[in-house]
This record gives C-alpha cells, structure tokens and sequence, in this order.
C-alpha cells in the first residue's frame, strides 16, 4: 500500500516505509482513535540493554495509542529516528511528515509455537 | 589572568588531550574512595547553600544500597520528627555550586554514557519495582565521579581546564564552589545530599572495558562495588537481568536450543559472536532454500532439536553494522521458500511493502 502526500510545493510526493532495528514505520491514510499524546521526543518502548530507538523532531508531533495499544504517529515537519548507542548503532533516519503505523518486529519461537515481539 | 577567554592559544589546546585523560581516569578511579577530601569539601558545598552541614555521613558500599538507603532513611527520619519527608537537597547543592561555564565530548562519551549511564539503568531497573517513595527519591543524587564529562553542574573537568590550563579568574566564591565540586567529584561515587544526613557511595572496585571504552568483561562482573554489586556486561550489552547467559556465552557451553530461545536480539547478537552464525547453522545441519532480494538468507532445519519437525530461520546483517542475526520462521511461511515473505511476515506487512521501503538502518 502506498501512501501519498501533499507536500507545500503543491506537489505530490510518495511516503516510505522505514526500517529501524525493529522497528518500522508504515504510511497509513487514516489515523484510528486512541488516546493522544505530543511529544517532541518519543522512546519506542524502553530496550533491556539500555539502547532505546527514539524519535525526535523539533515540532511537536502526536502519538496515538488505538485500542489495540497499536501506536499511531502525525508528524507535522520532519523528524529523526535515533538509536541511543554509542557503537554497533542503526543509523539515523529522517522520517517525513504524516501518518504512520508504529509496527514492531516479531520472531517465531519454535518451541513454543507463537510469535513474539524482537526485542534487544 | 584573564576573566574572559574568547579564543584558545595553540599552547592551550594541544594541553586538551592531556586534561582529556586525566579527567576520564578519575572518572574511571577504582578502589577506596577518599573519604577526608570528600567530607571537606561537601561541607563547604553545603555552606555555600546556605544550609546547615549534617552531621552524619553514611558511607556505602555499592550504588544500589544508597538508592534504596537514602529515601528510606529520610522516610524514618521525618516519622520520628514528626514531619513529611524533606527529600533529598540536589537541587540546592547543585545550583549553589554549578561553574559559570561549561569540556566534554569524549569525557561524556567514557565516563557518564558509557559507565555512569549503564549504572544508572541498572539501579532503576532494580528501584522498578519498589514502593513509590524510594522510585521517586532514589535518583535524587549527585554523580561523583561519574559526572566528571558534560557541560552541565558545572562539570569538573572544564572548569579546571579553563582555571588551571587557560588561567581564566573566577570571582572567589565561585571559585570555591567550583572547587569543592571538584573535589567531591575526584573522591567519591554517587552521593546523596539530604537535610539530615549524607550518604556517599564507595568507588566500584572493578571497572572493566573494551578496546572502544565500553563496559565489557568475559571473566567476570564488568563493574563491581566493594559488596559485591556489579553487573555483567560484553562489548556495552547489559547481562543484569540474565548473568547465567552471560556465563553460558563466555563459556561458550550455550547449546543450540539455549540460542535458539534468547528473547532478545543484542544478546543474541553477542551469543552469535562468540558461537558464531556459520557455525551454529553448521551444527543444526540447516540447508539453504533460499536468498531474498535484500540480501536475506532462508534456512531449513530437517528434524530440528530431534523433534522430527522441521523449522525454518532466517540469516541477516544489520543494515548499519557488521552484526549478523539470526530469526526464526513461522514453518507455514518458510515452506514458500522465500526469504523476503518471511521478512515482510516477521514486519506483519504485505510483501510489496517491504520490498518497496527505501530507508532502512
């Protein structure tokens, strides 16, 4: 599914999807209801060895959290997503202005038969 | 001496690298800590807060002990005064005695994000779960040696550098102030300033690091305190909650199906380093099946852990590093044989969509 974007040129441009660690960032059209919250720093779920992915921008940008506790985010300008290490770190990314699904990485375990959320 | 410094003479800056190391070696500072100096020139700190020096320091041996020790004793204090908890006083100290400028970078870099960070993680870790007086007093502290690096409170190692190498003249008492900070910072570990008492952490008796200055150790705690506290860390990756991993991998006795249940994917990475991925995909006789277009390897594992069931996983390398992963893979997906499907099925995304992102790290 693309999702596209009227940026302030009066053009069209096309959101992309972003992969961090395990962490990825889908373009959606609409943004479900939840509960809302602003940030202008926003950790994507604390990491158990210290190194959290975190996105940062310099305009507040929402954070929606749907019934599911699916998250959902609006950015108004560009923002950045970091990985606070200091060696062995994903890269910086940019992420564009609107609307994304917040989704997490999953891995099968085959002893137990269900997949479970990547952590690190 | 000058009471502004505007540019640095060349003589100034090639002292940098030198005040650079001596900073991050008392930051880094094992053994006893220096009780004398410490008790000196925190009561001039308090002095300067206008507040009254306490009589009672208590000394402890580990980070973990203060965090918890601290509130819990201003929490009994208060009851026996019969008034609400005052609190620790960080605010007050910190303000009394921050420097008019602020070194840092790679001071920062080894000393507060590297050590004093993961410290700190760890000992929050532990207050988690604890009654909500001491999880919001704990952190009420002042970092000792471990705040050496940074702009912020006046951080020691600039204000020396700019005093002492550069000559700049502070007015007195911010002179003072900044010497005693500097002193408490070059004799202790964290340090708690309350209204009744001050508690003072011992300096850790091990610091162990790699070549890149993060915590890491193969033989033991990569930092430990005189009782015994400490964690195990390898290459700046925590093993606190999980030191029988940390055993199991160093000792290289982590069976396949132990690797095949790590959770996490930073210890998993780190098992796979030292177990090594050609190897551990060797020893489950797992073939092949197919290379994805983003470089994705799918692997099929015939009676997996003699189960007579067949599994499938999925070799990567991270995007940003050298690191490799392995991940395993719903059977229904693997037996399509393609390693961009279990990809865009571990994303929870159509496969268009993952062949389509542009940005990935």
């Amino acid at each position: 599914m693309l999702t596209y974007l009227y940026n302030n040129k009066g053009g069209i441009m096309k959101l992309k999807s972003i992969e961090h660690g395990e962490i990825w960032l889908q373009p959606v059209e609409k943004l479900p209801k939840g509960n809302k919250s602003q940030h202008k720093l926003f950790i994507f779920g604390h990491s158990e060895t210290g190194h959290h992915h975190v996105l940062e921008s310099k305009t507040k940008f929402d954070v929606i959290e749907d019934s599911l506790k699916d998250l959902y985010l609006e950015l108004w300008a560009g923002g950045q997503l970091i990985h606070q290490k200091h060696v062995d770190k994903h890269n910086t990314l940019t992420v564009a202005p609107g609307k994304y699904k917040v989704i997490y990485k999953q891995q099968y375990n085959p002893f137990e038969g269900i997949m479970k959320r990547v952590v690190d | 001496m000058a009471t502004r410094i505007d540019k640095l003479t060349k003589a100034q800056k090639a002292r940098i690298p030198e005040w650079r190391d001596k900073w991050i070696a008392i930051g880094l500072k094992t053994g006893e800590a220096d009780w004398m100096t410490f008790e000196k020139a925190v009561a001039v700190a308090y002095k300067k807060a206008n507040l009254k020096v306490p009589k009672t320091i208590v000394r402890v041996q580990s980070p973990l002990v203060g965090a918890f020790a601290a509130p819990i004793a201003n929490r009994i204090i208060a009851a026996k005064l019969g008034k609400k908890p005052d609190g620790a006083i960080d605010g007050d100290i910190g303000s009394a005695i921050r420097g008019a400028i602020a070194i840092d970078g790679a001071i920062r870099d080894a000393i507060s994000d590297a050590v004093g960070g993961a410290v700190n993680d760890v000992v929050r870790g532990v207050v988690d779960g604890a009654p909500a007086y001491i999880k919001n007093e704990w952190h009420k502290l002042l970092g000792g040696q471990f705040w050496t690096g940074g702009w912020y409170w006046g951080s020691p190692s600039w204000v020396s550098y700019f005093t002492e190498v550069c000559g700049l003249k502070l007015p007195v008492d911010i002179q003072e102030r900044a010497k005693s900070y500097q002193d408490i910072a070059q004799s202790v570990c964290w340090w708690w300033p309350c209204k009744d008492f001050i508690m003072v952490c011992n300096r850790p008796s091990n610091i162990s690091r790699d070549e890149e200055g993060r915590l890491h150790s193969d033989i033991g705690k990569a930092i430990e305190w005189p009782d015994g506290w400490g964690f195990h860390v390898i290459n700046g990756v925590r093993f606190d909650k999980n030191p029988e991993l940390w055993e199991k991998i160093v000792n290289q006795t982590l069976t396949t199906e132990e690797f095949a249940r790590i959770d996490n994917s930073e210890h998993q990475t780190i098992a796979l380093q030292y177990l090594r991925p050609d190897r551990l995909l060797r020893q489950m006789n797992a073939k092949l099946i197919h290379k994805g277009i983003k470089g994705t390897k799918l692997y099929q594992v015939d009676n997996f852990m003699g189960t007579e069931q067949t599994e499938y996983c999925m070799w990567m390398q991270d995007w940003s590093t050298p690191r490799e992963f392995i991940e395993w893979v719903p059977p229904a997906i693997g037996k399509q044989k393609d390693a961009d499907l279990a990809q865009a099925n571990a994303w929870q995304i159509p496969l268009e969509d993952y062949l389509l992102a542009e940005q990935r790290a």
